[in-house]
């Protein structure tokens, strides 16, 4: 089971359907899906001459040429392909639809196609971005920040729903799966999304999702962003999170830098995929620290490989010098890409004083000092070179924290204004907790609920800390164990739909995870590091999003101004 | 889906092309009006044929119950023989002409298929009307067919009597029974009319069934009857060769039934023999059911014995449980 894999076998063979010259036509979304999990080079290799968006006015029509259409099956982009169609802009369609086409839809094309262009009519359930191997994407975008507003749901945002609710039948079908749905309780958004799922699994389309009974369940787990707001707002350590927090990574793996004018040109726009680069793989999930010494290595060994290149003597060594070019070439791209990536970060880091920020939000969230935080807090909120949304980041997670604190936090919140931090940001301390304080939340984020969690981590702290900036654990990391074992609790995650009975259908062998509200990097590294275990579970996680701290306080703005 | 594919697809090609095809001819109405006009000419020519031979078929039935009528009518002193003789040949015609009518129908049928027109319901309905045609006329031409052994065995009947009252029989009795009658001027024009006609060689060899032919007709007219009464003595030949094989066929099947019955009771024999084994096999898995439930109380006895060896431990167990546990507590509450 394999997210990327499956999609980018539907879109090889998608572009395999038809022989010979070809133009790939998709919309705004499916762009994002095919080379999310295809690069370009791959693309044109299977003759595809053409990339093309579906709402672009087309050109002239271009009859020689094959069209493979790849959509969501909206109704939009059906009248733009049925206009299309009855041009006869290309000489032949074979469509893709991304998702559960409607028959009203299929009607409405066939009813345009006069002239029998349209030679094939396929679903390939790709209808969410795989950004990586076992993590999936809606891209939101501006509409995230209304899904986490269960107030305002059944109104306005019916099609962010409807979107969420697409993107993860797509998933549940192409990994042939029919789940055991459960949601949060606590979260009346995971709960109507999870009713939706089920709906449409269990009743519109329980044909299609009938498969062949297989060995083992799938489960799957609606979680609500607030349960674990922390996460989000934390500086974030490791490589692929490092990156995203501060130089922000869309949803098609590139990475915008267009903003350091000091790079070369070719280095302003770099693309970091684990699937086409294999440095990227291996250390995607290291931390700064190892990943300095990681870049070191690379570049050790990409010296040796030019000096050896440098020694050209003989026929012999300018030919396989000439064999190697092209491979000596994309090495040097992809080092300069890493090293160029590296001393930005470095940079960044340093001017901003991230490590210190980093130290007193690790021990805000994982210490048990309170007074000691209060002080470190105030300490780093005087710090000039921090930059203002730190100094938010860090009142917001001490107020998560120590929530009954009402005076500190007071303290802080005056501390900033000090600082001159606009009023509505400030308003931020109390939405958060209205959404994600203790009474909204279903797990025990702090680890201070139970007996037992507290007693572990004052053992914890007696062990002492391996690294103090990467000293938080994500709360879905506990889930996604509990889950595996069958032993979360149905109290607090009920099922919708049937529920699994006999022990071994509540032990699911593949859990798909999906975050109303996005998802961050540093769960997808848990959800990683948990299928590498190869515990018997396989866990799949997505989000309506990929968020970073930036993208997550302006949601949160977005969601305080809908509140008013 | 396909039966390699790795992940889930779903073809809906054919569906769509459904549609299309569809919407193609809603859009396209003159070519489908043309075909469709095309095709009705077709289904009239078949329609009227269909029923002409409907009506024939009914016709003749009329004719039918009118020959019955007459057969069952006719005694041994008022026999209509003549009427009788035309009227089957009458029906006899019928029956072939409408069968080769039939034929035709079948053909226009199948001329309207192989050129692929008219929807599969169309051509159901069609075949449908064939084969209640046929099976009509089938049933008239059993009828009919009834209706002559029945009119064989009055004759056979009449001739048996005849026999009684007369000197001679077989092949002689012919010209005794005429002679008898003594009808001269029937008699005369009968012998003339044995001259005549083709058919009346083999007459002479098979008496019974000729004598028919012969029976007292005041207002015979003569010559011109022959024709008419050689074709039904040659049908009545046929009859009688068909009842030979007809008692043949009859011996084979009640043999056949002798030989079914012979095996049922073999089959019979074995199933019993099954059965009394099977009592035997029955017998042996009670007695070992029983052995079972004898284990399983003894192992139940032995458990019992273990949770008691067990449970004199399980106080001491709890005991350093609970002192574990209140070292615990205060390790947690006061240190840390």
């Amino acid at each position: 089971m394999n997210l990327a894999g499956a999609h980018r076998e539907y879109v090889s063979r998608m572009l395999e359907s038809a022989s010979g010259m070809k133009v790939l036509v998709c919309d705004a979304v499916t762009v994002n899906i095919v080379s999310a999990v295809m690069s370009q080079s791959d693309v044109l290799r299977r003759e595809v001459f053409l990339i093309e968006r579906l709402h672009e006015r087309p050109h002239e029509d271009m009859p020689h040429l094959k069209a493979v259409v790849f959509v969501r099956p909206t109704r939009e982009n059906v009248k733009a392909l049925a206009k299309q169609v009855r041009r006869r802009t290309y000489g032949e369609y074979r469509v893709f639809f991304s998702n559960i086409c409607p028959d009203g839809l299929l009607q409405e094309l066939a009813g345009e196609d006069i002239g029998s262009v349209v030679a094939q009519v396929e679903e390939y359930y790709a209808d969410a971005t795989a950004v990586d191997r076992n993590v999936f994407s809606l891209e939101l975008g501006e509409s995230n920040s209304s899904l986490m507003n269960p107030a305002q749901w059944s109104r306005s945002v019916g099609m962010a729903v409807d979107r969420c609710v697409e993107g993860i039948a797509s998933v549940l079908l192409s990994l042939k799966r029919r789940p055991f749905i459960r949601h949060q309780r606590s979260s009346e958004a995971a709960r109507r999304l999870a009713a939706d799922v089920g709906r449409l699994v269990y009743e519109q389309e329980a044909g299609l999702f009938d498969f062949p009974r297989t060995e083992g369940a799938a489960h799957l787990l609606v979680l609500d962003r607030f349960d674990d707001a922390v996460t989000p707002l934390l500086s974030q350590w490791t490589y692929q999170a490092m990156v995203h927090e501060i130089f922000g990574i869309t949803s098609t793996n590139r990475v915008d830098l267009r903003h350091i004018k000091t790079l070369r040109k070719d280095l302003r726009e770099v693309v970091l995929s684990a699937h086409e680069d294999s440095f990227f793989a291996n250390n995607m999930y290291a931390n700064y620290g190892d990943l300095g010494a990681s870049v070191k290595a690379l570049v050790d060994e990409f010296q040796q490989h030019t000096n050896m290149s440098k020694k050209i003597e003989s026929i012999d060594d300018m030919a396989r010098f000439v064999e190697s070019y092209p491979e000596f070439r994309v090495k040097s791209g992809n080092v300069s890409k890493h090293v160029a990536l590296m001393s930005e970060l470095s940079a960044v880091i340093s001017q901003r004083q991230l490590m210190a920020a980093s130290q007193v939000e690790q021990e805000v969230v994982c210490g048990t000092d309170r007074a000691g935080a209060f002080a470190q807090v105030v300490d780093a909120l005087r710090n000039p070179a921090l930059l203002e949304e730190e100094r938010l980041k860090l009142v917001l997670l001490f107020a998560l924290r120590y929530e009954k604190e009402q005076n500190q936090i007071a303290d802080l919140t005056g501390i900033l204004m000090q600082h001159g931090i606009s009023r509505a940001r400030i308003g931020l301390v109390r939405t958060i907790l209205k959404h994600g304080g203790e009474a909204a939340r279903t797990g025990d984020l702090f680890g201070n609920r139970s007996f037992l969690g507290r007693a572990s981590k004052v053992v914890g702290s007696l062990k002492g800390v391996e690294n103090v900036y990467t000293q938080h654990s994500p709360l879905i990391s506990s889930t996604i164990q509990a889950a595996a074992k069958g032993a979360l609790k149905q109290e607090d995650y009920p099922f919708v739909g049937p529920s699994p009975n006999g022990a071994a259908a509540g032990k699911p062998t593949e859990l798909v995870i999906f975050i109303v509200g996005g998802v961050c990097y540093e769960e997808t590294k848990v959800c990683a590091q948990f299928n590498a275990l190869n515990t018997g579970c396989h866990v799949v996680v997505g989000g309506s999003t990929v968020l970073n701290a930036r993208s997550f306080v302006d949601d949160l703005l977005e969601l305080q101004n809908a509140d008013r | 889906m396909r039966a390699i594919a790795p992940a889930r697809a779903r073809d809906r090609t054919d569906e769509f092309c459904a549609i299309a095809a569809r919407a193609r001819t809603a859009l396209d109405p003159a070519n489908g009006r043309g075909r469709a006009r095309e095709g009705n000419h077709d289904a009239r020519a078949f329609a009227q044929m269909a029923s002409a031979i409907g009506r024939g078929i009914h016709r003749t039935s009329l004719e039918l119950e009118r020959l019955n009528a007459l057969a069952k009518a006719s005694s041994l002193m008022d026999d209509k023989a003549r009427e009788i003789a035309e009227a089957s040949a009458v029906i006899k015609m019928e029956i072939q002409r409408l069968n080769e009518s039939l034929v035709e129908l079948q053909n226009v049928r199948a001329r309207g298929g192989a050129r692929g027109e008219g929807s599969k319901t169309a051509s159901d309905h069609d075949g449908a009307v064939v084969d209640t045609l046929k099976n009509r006329l089938a049933t008239a031409t059993k009828t009919f067919k009834e209706t002559l052994t029945n009119r064989q065995a009055s004759i056979k009947a009449g001739e048996e009597r005849r026999a009684m009252f007369g000197a001679s029989a077989g092949p002689s009795a012919v010209n005794a029974g005429l002679d008898y009658l003594g009808d001269d001027a029937f008699a005369r024009a009968m012998r003339a009319g044995i001259g005549g006609g083709a058919g009346f060689g083999n007459l002479q060899g098979s008496g019974a069934a000729a004598a028919n032919a012969f029976v007292p007709r005041p207002d015979a007219p003569g010559q011109g009857v022959s024709t008419p009464y050689a074709m039904q003595t040659q049908d009545q030949m046929q009859l009688y060769n068909q009842n030979a094989a007809y008692a043949d066929s009859r011996q084979e099947a009640l043999q056949n039934v002798e030989r079914t019955i012979t095996e049922l009771g073999g089959i019979f024999q074995q199933l019993a023999t099954m059965v009394s084994e099977q009592g035997e096999l029955a017998i042996r898995i009670d007695e070992n059911v029983d052995d079972t439930l004898a284990n399983v109380d003894s192992a139940q006895a032995q458990l019992l014995k273990y949770l008691n060896s067990i449970s004199s431990n399980r106080w001491l167990i709890m005991k350093i449980f609970a002192v574990l546990i209140s070292f615990f507590t205060f390790f947690i509450v006061f240190i840390a």
